[in-house]
């Protein structure tokens, strides 16, 4: 597969090392002219001086046969635009960028970019997993590492302790799959259900919700 | 008509001036203290120029222009890209309908006409009119 990356800072550069020794075919475009010139010593001929949203620079880059293009600029606004650009002139089939800003990624994923990946939910969903109370257990990634199977334990003087599932607003796209009291007994999330303290609530929840789904199920009274 | 404008540099102060002088009302956001000093004192101390010290892409800067009554948004900084992603939040998250971004380079202009963005292009403005002079003269 042929992939173009903009940025060959942090993200993009052992990026683009993992997809090479994957046996992908790599291009990557960054308008340093030091850090291409790591990236040529390092990687070979595949990097080269140029902007991530200028069409011309894209298309130098091999755009035009290009499968996927990856943006991970530290730029958000270089991001967002490398990527519709890549749509829009080059007919780029899939589109991923690197977002910074919180703020960003609904406009990101509104604008039609395929997989968006939100650098601080990352890092706040890893956190969780690091706080011992009331933790966060990432059980399985699924499809593509779009989703993923967590396991959220909700402490005791939890703000949704007592609530029918029916009252509570999941964030977008998350599905309870089973509920596992404090005694180990499991309960079927019927909309009638009512939460307890400890309880440990199983999810489906796409990896971009997990830390919004993580605050909202531990959030204190 | 109320009118937000983000960036304060040459085109989007004099951008701000003109539209004033039209009568509209006019927020002008812009992060750079010293760019927004060459805007007409005296309209900026009756209000009928508001200026806004923030950075113009967050959605607490949009709101704090009061973006809810705006009727035109017009992205007018120096950067294209950041241009592009202020125009779309703008537009997306907001609901504005009329929007307009300034870009330099004429390649984004088929993008955001299909995301229902104006663009102004200030070298093809430029060159159309100083074309006409040309043909005129002749």
């Amino acid at each position: 597969m042929y992939l173009v990356i903009v940025g060959g800072g942090k993200v993009g550069e052992p990026l683009a090392s993992s997809l090479i020794n994957a046996g992908h075919e790599v291009f990557i475009l960054d308008h340093n002219q030091q850090t291409v010139a790591a990236l040529q010593r390092e990687l070979g001929m595949v990097a080269a001086v140029g902007e991530a949203t200028s069409v011309r620079d894209l298309n130098d880059a091999g755009a035009t046969r290009a499968e996927v293009i990856i943006a991970t600029t530290d730029s958000d606004e270089d991001n967002l635009a490398a990527c519709q650009l890549a749509r829009n002139h080059f007919d780029i089939q899939r589109t991923i960028a690197v977002v910074h800003s919180p703020e960003n990624a609904e406009l990101f994923e509104r604008s039609g970019i395929d997989m968006v990946i939100s650098a601080t939910s990352l890092i706040l969903a890893n956190l969780a997993t690091a706080i011992p109370s009331h933790p966060l257990i990432r059980l399985m990634p699924i499809g593509d590492h779009l989703q993923e199977l967590v396991a959220i334990k909700l402490p005791a003087g939890g703000l949704l302790i007592g609530r029918k599932l029916s009252e509570i607003t999941l964030p977008y796209g998350t599905n309870i799959i089973l509920i596992i009291t404090s005694e180990g007994k499991s309960k079927k999330p019927d909309p009638d259900i009512r939460i307890e303290a400890e309880d440990e609530v199983i999810a489906l929840s796409p990896t971009n919700s997990t830390a919004e789904l993580w605050i909202l199920l531990t959030e204190l009274r | 008509m109320n009118v937000i404008i983000v960036g304060a540099g040459n085109l989007g102060s004099s951008l701000a001036q003109k539209i004033s002088d039209l009568g509209h009302q006019v927020t002008i956001i812009e992060k750079n203290f010293g760019a927004a000093s060459s805007l007409p004192r005296g309209r900026v101390n009756s209000g009928l120029l508001k200026v806004i010290h923030s950075d113009g892409s967050t959605a607490s800067a949009m709101i704090e222009a009061d973006i809810a009554n705006a009727d035109v948004f017009i992205a007018a900084t120096g950067k294209d890209s950041l241009n592009g992603l202020t125009a779309q939040k703008a537009k997306m998250i907001f609901g504005i309908e009329q929007v307009m971004t300034v870009v330099k380079d004429p390649d984004t202009k088929n993008l955001y006409d299909s995301l229902g963005i104006t663009t102004i292009n200030q070298a093809a403005l430029v060159s159309n009119q100083l074309a006409e002079f040309v043909t005129q003269e002749s």
